[in-house]
């Protein structure tokens, strides 16, 4: 396992999720949209300065803030 | 069945659907008590006609904004009421998420129809469905459905009757596992190869191509928005006013005697002997001319290209390519959506606030928004008059509002109270527009926009006739003349052009024409025309989507900033 958060692997990876941190009302979100433990993602770009982590479940394509892709942890060995 | 309801995520093809089903009468209302809208129209079949609802798109039932209560409540309604129909659209390229709102309504116990949509694009993606065992699994009938070209559209409403409950029966708590178990019976995926848009895609949102992209898909936009506008007003309205209204207005005006009271009410002033349509300030001059043969062109050409964003995808990405800048503003990406839509008309600006989700956020937004984005109204306006003394002048009003926007934007994100969430958006692949669904949102807009402005543009060149008749201008110019006088460096006659101001902008600015202002004061005034309130019909909006003590603060911010600003151009230029 090589556990990190998803500001902290490259664009392109493919990774999967293994926690999800933060309030309720944040994970229930991220689970409308079909981010939940186990997806397999893929970042797809991430801004300068802290900005916005694009990313890539399925189909789907999701920007969601800097501090919400700290709260997502992924395991980058294990996909 | 007495009405169907359209449901499903954003970005699905809801609206083109919508527009397939419904004929060119569509209304869109307000949810009471809120300013989320949504469109209603008719489908006639048989002889009979039946009630179409495009409800917001939701990603879930469990509401995270104001749209998605909206649909949440709509939908509890309609259940308890117990006489709709539900069409789910579905994204058929995007299966499993559409799915997952699916299911949630599966469990609702309604009569349900599927439309799953965007199906000639599973070809070029490389998404085989099999429709029928997905038919047999979720236990309601599915439609295959373009949309945008009206495949599958026939077929759908004649199988409209057969909606009905499904009798699927699952474990809401492993949702998203029989979700995977479907998937595998009914989805296969084959190798594909990327399209031209996906291409696109990867550019205007990575960051160091994203904004150059952007940049030059603002300046096209402006560009186009300046050609169409221009064009309309050179071989459609000029013509028009000029060559048939003018001589028709003209013999009113001699037949009333060229004077008197009732004919300065509807011609207003001659100028040499003729009738000068921004300084009249008649009813059937001025009232009609900016209005129509100023202003509109403009809001053609501002909501079609908006229009053409909106429905391609690109303001999403716009969103989080500022989102960094933003930030520091205290409001996240999205929050340009307000913002650009504010540049059009101010009050669809204050209603689009509701996308985003805390009272700080919204506070923070509209206040920039009132204070800092002229309406189009406005800025054809300030173009006409300023302009004509060149660019740099017209930089220094707008270049004067961005500025404002971004100081007044810091300085509230540091003192205003509360939460302001990250930006958390869908970013959906890029698509042509559906031109007739496009058009059909561009005549709505336009048809709003003179329904709206026409009435306040009459009622307030009526008020400035009957407050000049009585003196009345003059005596609040003497009250305000420190103020104006004194700190912005205005003549105190621009006070009438204030008071009009309140009702709307696109007057004042001509109110400004006659009174010969230099360049300095040409500035000064858009400036504090634009920023020292918004005009009533934004007025009261703001004060339904924010609230009474936020919009008094609001109001506060707007006039101390005004004076703040007005008192430094006047000292700085």
């Amino acid at each position: 396992m090589d556990i990190k958060d998803l500001t902290q692997i490259t664009s392109g990876e493919t990774v999967r999720v293994v926690e999800i941190n933060g309030g309720h009302r944040f994970r229930e979100k991220v689970d409308a949209i079909g981010l939940r433990v186990g997806s397999r993602i893929i970042k797809l770009s991430a801004q300068i300065l802290r900005g916005p982590v694009t990313i890539k479940i399925g189909s789907t394509k999701i920007a969601i803030g800097h501090s919400m892709a700290k709260k997502i942890l992924v395991d980058g060995k294990n996909t | 069945m007495k009405k169907i309801f359209l449901i499903g995520n954003p970005n699905v093809g809801k609206s083109a659907l919508f527009s397939r089903l419904t004929g060119v009468h569509v209304v869109v209302s307000n949810y009471p008590g809120t300013t989320v809208e949504y469109s209603k129209g008719y489908l006639r079949m048989n002889g009979t006609k039946t009630e179409v609802i495009d409800m917001p798109g939701t990603y879930s039932f469990k509401p995270t904004s104001k749209a998605e209560e909206v649909a949440t409540s709509m939908m509890d309604q309609a259940i308890t009421n117990n006489d709709s129909i539900f069409v789910i659209v579905i994204d058929a390229t995007n299966l499993e998420r559409n799915l997952n709102l699916t299911l949630q309504l599966l469990k609702k116990k309604v009569p349900i129809i599927i439309a799953l949509n965007f199906w000639d694009e599973t070809k070029h993606v490389g998404v085989h469905i099999d429709v029928e065992k997905l038919e047999k699994l979720l236990k309601v009938p599915i439609i295959s459905t373009s949309a945008i070209s009206g495949e599958g559209i026939n077929r759908l409403v004649t199988r409209l009757k057969e909606a009905k409950e499904s009798q699927f029966d699952f474990n809401d708590e492993n949702r998203w596992e029989e979700i995977g178990n479907i998937l595998s019976q009914t989805q296969t995926l084959s190798h594909r190869h990327h399209t031209f848009f996906e291409r696109i895609e990867d550019i205007s949102i990575h960051p160091l191509t994203g904004i150059p992209v952007a940049i030059f898909i603002l300046l096209a936009s402006f560009t186009i928005i300046r050609f169409i506008g221009e064009s309309l007003i050179t071989y459609l309205f000029e013509p028009l006013f000029n060559e048939l209204w003018a001589p028709l207005v003209m013999k009113i005006s001699d037949f009333l005697g060229n004077s008197g009271f009732l004919h300065g009410l509807l011609i207003g002033k001659l100028v040499d002997g003729q009738i000068e349509f921004v300084e009249s300030l008649g009813l059937l001059t001025t009232g009609l001319f900016v209005p129509i043969g100023m202003v509109l062109p403009y809001v053609v050409s501002f909501y079609f290209a908006l229009s053409f964003l909106e429905d391609s995808g690109y303001l999403p990405r716009l969103g989080v390519l500022v989102d960094n800048l933003m930030h520091k503003l205290g409001i996240h990406g999205l929050a340009i959506i307000p913002m650009l839509l504010g540049l059009g008309c101010n009050v669809p600006g204050a209603m689009a606030t509701r996308i985003l989700e805390t009272r700080r956020e919204k506070f923070i937004a509209a206040t920039l928004m009132a204070i800092a984005v002229p309406c189009m109204a406005q800025t054809a306006m300030i173009f006409g008059l300023v302009g004509s003394h060149g660019a740099i002048a017209l930089a220094a009003v707008f270049g004067t509002l961005f500025l404002v926007w971004i100081i007044l934007g810091l300085i509230l994100n540091r003192t205003v109270k509360g939460e302001s969430p990250e930006i958390f958006v869908e970013i959906p692949p890029y698509r042509m527009p559906y031109f007739k669904a496009l058009f059909k949102k561009l005549w709505m807009r336009i048809r709003w926009f003179l329904k709206e402005a026409i009435p306040y543009v009459l009622i307030g060149v009526l008020i400035v006739n009957i407050l000049y008749s009585l003196g009345i201008i003059e005596f609040i110019g003497g009250l305000t003349e420190p103020l104006i006088t004194g700190i912005m460096g205005l003549p105190s006659d621009a006070v009438g052009a204030l008071i009009v101001g309140f009702l709307r902008k696109d007057v004042a600015v001509g109110m400004l024409v006659p009174l010969d202002l230099t360049i300095k004061e040409m500035i000064i005034a858009s400036v504090v025309l634009t920023m020292y309130f918004p005009c009533i019909a934004t007025f009261t909006v703001l004060i339904k989507e924010l609230n009474t003590k936020d919009m008094i603060k609001a109001s506060l911010i707007m006039l101390t900033s005004t004076v703040t600003v007005g008192g430094l151009l006047n000292l700085f230029l």
